[in-house]
């Protein structure tokens, strides 16, 4: 008379597992549940970028193609370099 | 003398097998892709719950004559949860790379649900009960690993060639050896076997390509009605009694 009682409880306890599984798996690590970024929230984000980096808004338009003088003085070096022989 | 049945008779056993089996395979392909949340998913969960035992009663109402007794619906609850469970078994490792965990989870719930069942209502002591469950298991989980790699061909097909191999060997050792250590019977494995291997391809074409019917349409409609003329024309083999003996625990 007991054994169906047993069985529903173990089916019981799967199903709570299988419930309790699905919370799990839509939620994060920490238990914050998993939410995408509002359009607003990214786009604050973007324009802090520049102040965390240190970098001045100008600065970033600047042509970053053109060598500093020190570049160009180590670019000469290697270009009149010897290449070793055997 | 052995009674050798008509057409008529092999179709209704055949309609009767299966509307059994696919009620449970529809349950257990339920279960395994209860995370998909989609309302085809609930109706062959209903389906399958109303199919299985409305296919039973039909069964000994109509072919066996036996009355309706609480014995019947005693081992027609056994029955389906060891089924149900062993389904949730064998869909979890067909499925694991998809969500593993999940899969994990069961593999690991399905096991304990039918080896609890399997050790509750047992009637042998209780090693030969334990080796009984695992020939039982063995049996049936390579007839799935063959048929639901069929069913996931279409989108998998190197991964799901090992589990073939592996059914191919798995089901007719656990019948020889269930035959023989179980049982004690005479091993009649050619014809049988391959009856039931063909019925069973056959019942998860159609039940598998049913289940992933909304997931592949084109594949799953080749499924289904290669799957019940591969099972009928196998059913139309099974000269003397009932096809449900095949895999009769």
């Amino acid at each position: 008379m007991y054994k169906p009682f047993i069985l529903t409880g173990i089916l019981g306890l799967i199903i709570y597992g299988g419930v309790w599984f699905n919370v799990f798996e839509n939620t994060h690590a920490d238990g914050h549940e998993h939410a995408a970024p509002t359009h607003e929230a990214v786009e604050k984000n973007n324009t802090n970028e520049s102040s965390v980096l240190n970098i001045e808004p100008s600065e970033l338009n600047k042509d970053i193609t053109t060598p500093t003088k020190s570049e160009q003085k180590e670019e000469k070096h290697v270009d009149t370099a010897k290449p070793h022989g055997h | 003398m052995i009674h050798k049945r008509s057409l008529k008779e092999k179709t209704i056993d055949y309609l009767l097998y299966i509307a059994t089996f696919s009620g449970i395979n529809f349950i257990a392909g339920s279960v395994v892709h209860a995370l998909d949340y989609s309302l085809y998913n609930y109706i062959l969960l209903f389906v399958g719950s109303v199919l299985t035992p409305s296919a039973l009663l039909i069964r000994e109402l109509m072919l066996n004559k036996n009355p309706i007794n609480r014995d019947f619906w005693g081992s027609f609850g056994i029955n389906l949860v060891l089924s149900i469970s062993a389904g949730c078994i064998t869909g979890g490792i067909i499925h694991l790379g998809e969500n593993s965990l999940f899969s994990w989870y069961l593999v690991i719930s399905g096991f304990i649900m039918s080896f609890a069942t399997a050790m509750l209502y047992k009637t042998k002591p209780f090693l030969p009960a334990v080796l009984d469950y695992i020939l039982w298991i063995a049996m049936f989980s390579g007839m799935s690993f063959i048929s639901g790699s069929v069913v996931h061909a279409a989108n998998d097909w190197f991964n799901n060639f090992l589990l073939i191999a592996f059914g191919a060997i798995l089901t007719p050792a656990a019948i020889l050896l269930r035959n023989k250590l179980i049982l004690g019977k005479q091993t009649a494995l050619g014809k049988n076997f391959l009856i039931l291997l063909v019925l069973s391809l056959g019942v998860s074409g159609v039940t598998g390509g049913i289940i992933h019917f909304t997931k592949n349409m084109s594949y799953a409609t080749i499924l289904i009605v290669g799957g019940f003329i591969l099972s009928y024309l196998a059913a139309l083999h099974k000269n003397d009694g009932s096809l449900a003996e095949l895999r009769s625990r």
